[in-house]
């Protein structure tokens, strides 16, 4: 009887500690909101991608939203801190141009907010993918800047 | 031998408690499942409609994929707010609907449609720091929501607290708007989609209605105007989703109801100049500057028309 208590309480603890330190899901939104200061939020994702295999493409997940004209928009995301990979935000828009990346390669940086003063109201693509195909989970989020 | 006589009444009197007690357990679980089917019949009883949580098996239907992206490409009520609190639109408790309509709502596709129209209406509230007032809404909101079994995903302990001061007006958007996004999500999951689409549908539909009686100057009037063109496309896909229930008989006559307003976006022309944006950086964040712009065509007698069927619709809506 005690061999199955011990048993069960270290299932329990192990179970527990797995849910109170996995920052990916909504505990890492609640974590990301931080971000939008005065920003209203309207929208967010979340990504979790796995490590690119070799000769595969690189894993990534698109989402569309409609953009309004006369609104700035501040658009970023948030890294798990137990993954490695790194994630990158692609913005197209409604003619799959890419109007905006948060990785300049020039530099090999990646700039934490985009703001986007929208001025063509349409429906948006915004791209997720880690960099160097590495594994990652994040939350992209979108908001309205005052 | 009186001890085995005591034996054997001990092991009778074991068999007849071990009887009792499966005769006891039996009841209780007879009692149980009247219950749970009581409590399901009666929540089946109080709505008065028989809006079905799923497709029908021979239906042509949209897989959920499509139906989560195409209701995302309807705007959050934020974004047609916010233009309007820019433009310097006064606030306006009439153009709400009125919190006490709520014991109108005695089918689910009345509690969906109008879910979406409180949501809406609770943003506008926020935005124009009518925090306080936004209590019996939140009330509706949650009495809706547990109406159609998806209350889970609104903590309103905190937006109670929240509400009660104009300083937390964007923590309360945060929770207000991530609650309705992982309630589309979870009924698209669950087959629900039919009512993510009109609660979808009640929050566009309000949202125009308050664009469209919005009263401001005549410059900013026409700023206004021409986000109220653009919501063409929305409605488009808007009709595209409602078309898979068109056989239920409140999906057809609000599907008749938004091809009627359609008829008056027909005449909205939007063109669109494509040009490459230039980028810069500033303060560690990137800012575009979009050099593509999108030109609404429409006239004065366009959005007359447009208020007024909106209007009409969305009274029907909410009456």
């Amino acid at each position: 009887m005690k061999k199955y208590f011990l048993l069960f309480s270290l299932i329990f603890l192990v179970l527990s500690a797995n849910k109170s330190f996995s920052q990916c899901g909504d505990a890492l939104l609640n974590i990301c909101h931080g971000r939008l200061e005065n920003a209203r939020f309207i929208k967010s994702w979340p990504i979790q991608l796995p490590e690119r295999a070799r000769g595969e493409t690189l894993p990534q997940v698109s989402f569309k939203l409609p953009l309004t004209s006369g609104n700035t928009y501040k658009i970023f995301a948030c890294d798990a801190t137990e993954y490695e990979g790194k994630v990158i935000i692609s913005i197209r828009n409604q003619k799959d141009d890419l109007v905006v990346t948060s990785y300049m390669v020039e530099q090999n940086r990646h700039i934490p907010v985009i703001m986007f003063p929208v001025l063509m109201s349409g429906i948006y693509t915004f791209s997720f993918y880690f960099e160097d195909g590495k594994e990652g989970c994040a939350v992209g989020v979108v908001s309205i800047a005052d | 031998m009186k001890y085995r006589k005591t034996k054997m009444e001990i092991i009778k009197q074991k068999h007849i408690i071990m009887k009792k007690q499966k005769i006891i357990l039996v009841i209780l679980s007879v009692l149980l499942v009247q219950v749970i089917t009581g409590c399901q019949q009666g929540q089946r009883q109080e709505a008065t409609d028989l809006l079905s949580d799923s497709f029908k098996d021979n239906e042509l239907r949209l897989n959920d994929a499509m139906i989560r992206e195409m209701i995302s490409s309807v705007p959050n009520p934020l974004e047609i707010t916010s233009v309007l609190q820019k433009t310097g639109v006064v606030y306006s408790q009439d153009l709400l609907n009125p919190a006490g309509n709520i014991n109108n709502y005695n089918t689910n596709f009345q509690r969906a449609l109008n879910l979406g129209v409180y949501g809406t209406d609770l943003i506008y509230m926020n935005i124009y720091d009518r925090t306080v007032a936004t209590l019996r809404y939140l009330s509706n909101i949650r009495e809706l929501a547990s109406d159609l079994r998806v209350e889970q995903f609104f903590d309103y302990n905190t937006l109670n607290r929240l509400s009660e001061s104009s300083k937390n007006v964007d923590s309360v958007l945060f929770i207000t708007n991530t609650g309705f996004d992982r309630m589309t999500r979870y009924l698209i999951d669950q087959g629900r989609s039919n009512i993510a689409i009109l609660i979808s549908a009640g929050t566009w539909i309000e949202s125009l209605y308050i664009a469209t009686h919005a009263q401001t100057t005549p410059a900013n009037k026409e700023i206004i105007n021409k986000r109220i063109g653009e919501q063409k496309k929305v409605l488009d896909n808007l009709l595209l989703l409602m078309n898979s229930y068109d056989h239920n008989s409140d999906f057809n006559h609000l599907i008749e109801d938004l091809k009627s307003l359609k008829k008056q976006f027909d005449n909205v022309t939007i063109t669109y100049q494509y040009a490459e944006p230039s980028i810069k950086e500033s303060d560690g964040m990137l800012v575009v500057v979009d050099n593509s712009r999108s030109i609404v065509d429409i006239s004065d007698e366009t959005i007359k028309n447009i208020t007024r069927e909106i209007a009409l619709l969305r009274n029907r809506v909410i009456e």
